[in-house]
This record gives structure tokens, sequence and C-alpha cells, in this order.
């Protein structure tokens, strides 16, 4: 019999709506789930058994009055745990909000929570999710490797099968690359496609909430029940929220792709990461879509430009905390706060300015070229040992693992575009790792058909990690 | 003296740093000050690729608002 971990968001959900399972079945699957793999991997900040237990309860009789609000009901996911949610601590990492407790929801759990679903548990995440320290968490797939971050706990718990789908936050990269070394779906939606009211920032005009799932049909699936406008957010987009899975089964033919080499196929990419996505570049053209190589120049700047960005926005959110709490921060989150007090606002505004450059060059890219979406590899590498997050690389390439990880993430930031990571293969060391597709401005649909096209061709998505195949 | 483009060039001492910082109001120790420096001058380095392309003209992205493609 297949466990009900094993099976997939949408599936469950299916089921719930046939009433072939309850959702207290479910959170009691996943609470089990835990029960194995958390001593190993270290998904959950804070597990809420109870709470969602209760939570299921009421979902089943509510659906058992025929009062079903959605494909969500009932469904248990985990939520970054710098995202507030009233009433349970939220320490976003770090000693510095020990203890504390919001509150109110972060406007994306309270959609979610409206939607039905059910939070199963508060997830790792690194400090501030600023990517300074590295939590407990582990990787599911090699135990001595670092899974990525920020959203660190999120990507390890949906491996993990211990939820069904989970909440990160992306302000370079914090979705897409734990999304791609777990072998994940990982979307960084538009820029205000999900309000961040609620979300303890990183960097204001970076920063997105989106969804980690197994599946694109999941992912399409999440995303719809947190996104839309809020007013209390003012970065939030006054954008009508589609049902994203509408056109997954429309395929790829006669769309347009665009594809650029200098940048994302330079030297510093993974040999095997190379070929398995020309692979899916090649399967794309065999299924009708129409390839075109384009060129931005201006990628040259995205990570300077980025890295000063969120220096300065960074610093200012923590210019208070860090004089009444500094003894908390951890050492290396704390130099980096120091640091962008000491960048002059010329230079935040230069790198602003820099990035209008870039976003402008991306958008004419797609103008000019009619594109429906670009695609190349999330990540040049896929994952590296703990300790050797910042040595050189041990492929000889002139970089440490952490300075190549978001080489690749950081320009969908700036662009405010939405980038979505699919999984599309594993290493001869056992190391999965992603594809990403990069859409127009609210455009998450296309990219979902786009995926979708690739996914039901594979099984990336239902392979296992060591850790699971070893508990089995 | 002249002026030019941000520098990674010149020398900036530790001890400037430490000063500056502890007059802003940050608890930085001399250790920290150290990790600073080097982290600054890397700093100053990537305002230099910026320059590579003209900002001259341009008006800094918009923060808070992505309606659409091209549009801010």
């Amino acid at each position: 019999m297949t466990e009900l971990n094993d099976l997939s968001l949408s599936q469950v959900s299916d089921m719930l709506a046939r009433r072939e399972i309850s959702a207290v079945e479910l959170v009691e699957a996943n609470l089990r789930a835990i029960e194995r793999t958390e001593p190993l991997a270290h998904a959950y900040a804070n597990v809420l058994a109870d709470e969602a237990l209760a939570a299921a309860g009421e979902a089943d009789k509510e659906m058992a009055a025929g009062n079903r609000r959605g494909p969500l009901h009932g469904v248990p996911i985990g939520v970054k745990d710098n995202i507030y949610t009233k009433g349970i601590v939220t320490e976003s990492g770090s000693r510095v909000m020990a203890g504390f407790v919001p509150d109110y929801d972060a406007t994306c759990v309270e959609n979610l929570e409206r939607a039905g679903a059910i939070i199963i548990g508060k997830t790792h995440c690194h400090e501030f999710a600023f990517g300074a320290n590295v939590p407990p968490s582990r990787s599911p797939w090699n135990r001595d490797c670092y899974p990525g971050g920020s959203s660190i706990g999120s990507g390890v718990a949906v491996t993990n099968r211990s939820s069904f789908g989970a909440l990160g936050t992306d302000t370079g990269g914090s979705i897409r690359v734990p999304a791609s070394i777990n072998g994940l779906t990982g979307m960084k939606p538009s820029y205000g496609r999900v309000s961040i009211y609620g979300v303890v920032p990183v960097a204001w005009s970076l920063d997105h909430v989106g969804p980690m799932t197994r599946t694109v049909k999941d992912n399409a699936l999440l995303l719809g029940g947190m996104a839309g406008y809020d007013p209390k957010d003012p970065t939030s987009a006054n954008q009508p929220v589609p049902d994203f899975c509408a056109d997954l089964e429309a395929g790829a033919a006669g769309l347009r792709i665009g594809v650029e080499r200098d940048y994302f196929f330079y030297d510093g990419v993974d040999e095997e990461i190379r070929a398995s996505v020309e692979g899916v570049i090649a399967e794309y053209r065999g299924a009708g879509a129409e390839i075109i190589e384009i060129s931005i120049p201006e990628l040259a700047i995205t990570q300077d430009a980025l890295f000063t960005i969120v220096l300065s926005e960074g610093s200012s959110y923590h210019r208070n905390l860090i004089r009444e709490h500094g003894d908390k921060y951890d050492p290396a989150t704390r130099t980096l706060v120091q640091l962008g007090e000491l960048v002059p606002a010329t230079h935040y505004l230069a790198a602003q300015q820099a990035r209008r450059l870039y976003r402008d060059a991306l958008n004419r890219a797609f103008a000019e070229h009619r594109l429906d979406a670009t695609l190349w590899p999330t990540m040049p590498i896929t994952t590296a040992p703990l300790d050797k997050l910042n040595s050189p690389r041990e492929d000889g390439y002139p970089d440490t693992p952490v300075g190549s990880m978001c080489h690749h993430t950081f320009n969908a930031n700036l662009a405010g575009l939405p980038a979505l990571s699919v999984p599309c293969g594993i290493t001869s060391a056992g190391l999965p790792f992603g594809f990403q597709l990069t859409g127009r401005a609210f455009d998450e649909a296309m990219l979902y058909r786009i995926a979708y096209a690739y996914e039901r061709e594979h099984d990336w998505h239902e392979r296992k990690a060591a850790l699971i195949e070893g508990l089995a | 003296m002249q002026y030019g483009r941000a520098s990674s060039d010149e020398v900036l001492e530790p001890a400037v740093v430490h000063a500056l910082a502890r007059t802003m109001g940050l608890d930085v120790s001399e250790e920290e000050a150290e990790i600073l420096t080097m982290l600054l001058m890397n700093q100053m380095a990537a305002i230099q690729s910026l320059d590579a392309f003209d900002l001259q003209d341009i008006v800094p992205a918009p923060i808070f608002r992505l309606e659409g493609a091209g549009d801010d």
C-alpha cells in the first residue's frame, strides 16, 4: 500500500475531495514522518502537532458537512520561521527573536488558512534569512551536504515527505536554491504577487514569498492559495489571481523560449548539469517550442547590484535591533548588518540604477523576441559538503560553493519577474539539480504550463532522497 | 589627489573603519573591524563593476511596485 506521505499534495487533495481519506489521517502521516526524519535532518524549528490535529479535526467536520473550501482544505504544510504565525513562536532563526509570538498572521498564512490549509510546523531558516550562518538542517540526499537556504527547513521537510508543501521566502534565490538542491519545484513569484506583510524582511525591494513542493501542480495549487492583493502591503500588486492550473496540460508547442549562454552556461557550470539542461532545451525543441538564443550583457552587474541592495536595505531593517540586541546575533550575520551601515547611499542608489538597467534589458529581450519564458540551470553546481562551503570548489573552478550558489538566481529578484525551479536530474554523486524558467510579470501560469510539459515526461519529482530510502 | 571612481586600490586602515563604525553607534571590536575593512574593500570593488555601464541618466529602480513588464 502506498504510504500517504508518498502521495503529492494534489493527489491527497483529490482524495480528500472524494472523502477517501481524512485531514486527521494526513496530519498523523506527516507526524509519523517527522518522528522518523527529524532526528536525522532537522527540518522543523517547531512542530505544531496538537494545533495541526485540532485544525484537521475541524477541517474534516467542515468537509463532512459539505463545506469544502477548495483544493488546500485539510492539507498540511510547513511555514518558514521568518513568516508570522499568530500565537505561534516565530524566531526567524535568530536568538534576537527568541520566544517572539506574533499577535497576527502574515497575510500569506491568513490566505492559506482561509483556504483550509493546516500548518504542521515552522521550518528552520538561516538567521533572518540572511544566509550567513547554517541552521541544524541536513540534506536528505547526503547528510554531509548543505541542503540549500535560506528556506532550508522548508526544502528538507518537503524532501523528507513530512509535509506536502511548504512556504519559503526568496530575496536572492532562497526558494529556488533549496528546490534545486533537493529535487523540488520552487517558485519565486512576481514581485507583489504574494503579500510580504508579516514576513520578517531581508530587503524590502527584493523579498518574495513562494511555494516549495514536489510537483508542478502542487506548486500551482499552493501559490493559488497564498496569492492576492493585500492593502496592508505597499509592495502588493493589485493583479487578478488566475487559476494557475488552468493551462497545465496545454504543452509547450508553439511557445518561444529564450536561452542566454554567456552568463548562464559559463565555464563554472558543472558538466553534468550543463549536459542535462541542454537535454531539457532539446526536449522542448522536440515538443514544438521555438528556442531563441538571446544576449543580455547587463547580467554582469546583477550580483554586485543585488548584494549592495541587500546590505543597505537589510541593515536599515536591523538598525535598531542590532543596537539593542547586537550580542544575540550570529557573528557572521552581525558583520553583514554592520557592513550595510557603511555602504554610502550613493552606492545603494547606483545599485538601484544598475537594477533598472538590467530589468529593462531583460524586459526588452522578452519583448523583442516575443518570449514566453527563458530557460537556464537554476544553479551552476549541485551543493557542497557543509564544511567546504567557503573552500575552493572541488571541480577546480576558481570560486567557492557559496559564491557560485546564487549566481543564476539573483537576477530574477532584481527584475521582479517570476522564476520557477524544476527538477531535471541527479548527478552521479546522487545529488539532484534543476532548471529555471523565468517568465513575464504575473504570468506564473505560463511557467507552470511549460514546466508541466517537461515533468509529465519524467519521474525526477518522484525520486526519494537517500534518507527516505534508508528509512523505508 | 584627484576625483575618480570608487577604488579598491587605496589602503583602508581598519582603525579608520573601527572609528567610523563606533561613531555610528556600532559596537564593533577591533577584530571585527579587520573583517569589516576587507568586506568594505570588496564592496568598493562591486561598485566599480557597476561603473562598467553608463548609469548617469538612469532613474533608480522603484522599490515598491511591479505593475507589469516594463512598467513602474
